[in-house]
């Protein structure tokens, strides 16, 4: 049995025999090249090494306590419960804010013109308005504005579409591409 | 005790306790899996509420004879947590490797870094793609066929990932990844 292998399908072998993943005959061919070649056993010591690392400290990152899995359950079962309050919650408090100031621009404008009208008007009677009156309104049409604007929000939030998530791939029959060689 | 099967049998009948049980077998690996790709607690948190939302308002779309009820569930899991580093990168987190105060030389620093947290850096440092392919290998112990589920790519693709991400963090963590270190304690400090 021929067990020669040069140093560079060596280092190709060395992650699946490090993972006890190669067949027999390959694995022995890369064996009795380690014992044989300095610098592919540096190579091996290696890999090794950082795979143990891998394997022992990347499964301890991250890992929840109970309280903050009990409040993110809370939070499902919330969502779960009353889903379209939730969304609303869900869209930060600037967008709110975008909103409110993107209505008063909008509204600005024809409250100018009011105002133009009540000059106008001013101009013609003896009577002036009193400014509270157009604070009032203007007030009263934002708050009127912004409750719209929550409704439509929230209207907005409860038809958008749910993140896509790619479709099953039915991977069941015949893929040969994952076997190691 | 119950197979994930059965439970979602269940949950589709309208067991509420259902819902529960699927939560408590699977809400541990899911926050773990979200912490390791977006590197902080509070999006952990919020990609691993939407995603059981997600899942339980769909159970009906889910097919069992194409994947196991994890890698559907990692794979609701990680389209989220894609979209939260689009728009941040994870934020290496330094104070690991700040200098310690006074008399301590930066090798002092160095050593008193632990292993988890070197690995939780250089882990930040990687790029996404061969993070997702480390994490789901090492941190989950998935295979390449269910790598290449969750990540939506060949197993090919998969495997080649875990092997860059591999190269990747052997430079970094390995002994040659020293200068590594040392850099980020002067960029640090
Ligand atoms: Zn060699």
């Amino acid at each position: 049995m021929n067990l020669h292998l040069n140093c560079n399908d060596c280092r190709g072998f060395l992650p699946a025999y490090i993972s006890r993943t190669l067949p027999p005959l390959p694995r022995q061919k890369v064996a009795a090249h380690l014992d044989s070649c300095e610098t592919c056993y540096a190579a091996y010591v290696q890999q090794r090494d950082i795979e143990r690392e891998l394997t022992q400290q990347v499964p301890l990152i991250g890992r929840a306590d109970s309280p903050r899995l009990n409040r993110i359950w809370t939070a499902v079962q919330g969502e779960m419960a009353c889903p379209r309050r939730a969304a609303l919650r869900r869209i930060p408090a600037r967008y709110h804010l975008v909103t409110i100031v993107a209505i008063v621009g909008l509204l600005l404008p024809s409250l100018g013109f009011q105002a133009l009208r009540q000059r106008q008007m001013a101009l013609a009677l003896p009577v002036q308005p009193t400014p509270t009156e157009t604070i009032e309104v203007t007030s009263q049409a934002v708050a009127m504005a912004t409750a719209e604007c929550a409704c439509w929000l929230e209207a907005a939030s409860a038809e958008a579409p749910e993140f896509t998530v790619p479709a099953q791939p039915n991977y069941a029959p015949n893929i040969s591409g994952t076997q190691v060689p | 005790m119950d197979n994930v099967e059965n439970i979602i049998a269940r949950c589709l009948q309208g067991d509420q306790a259902g819902f529960a049980a699927l939560y408590d077998q699977f809400a541990p690996g899911l926050y773990r899996l979200c912490y390791s790709l977006v590197l902080n607690r509070e999006d952990a948190e919020d990609v691993t509420q939407e995603s059981f939302v997600y899942a339980f308002k769909n159970l009906h779309r889910y097919n069992a004879r194409l994947s196991a009820f994890k890698t559907w569930l990692y794979t609701i899991a990680i389209c989220r947590c894609r979209n939260i580093y689009r728009r941040q990168k994870p934020v290496l987190n330094l104070s690991h490797f700040l200098p310690a105060p006074k008399s301590d030389t930066p090798e002092a620093s160095l050593a008193r870094v632990s292993a988890k947290e070197a690995v939780e850096t250089a882990l930040a440092a990687l790029n996404p793609r061969l993070r997702e392919a480390i994490v789901l290998r090492y941190g989950h112990g998935l295979t390449f066929r269910e790598i290449a589920e969750v990540m939506d790519c060949p197993p090919k693709t998969a495997e080649s990932r875990v092997r860059l991400g591999h190269d990747a963090l052997r430079g970094m963590l390995g002994p040659a990844g020293q200068g590594l270190l040392d850099e980020l304690v002067s960029f640090a400090g």
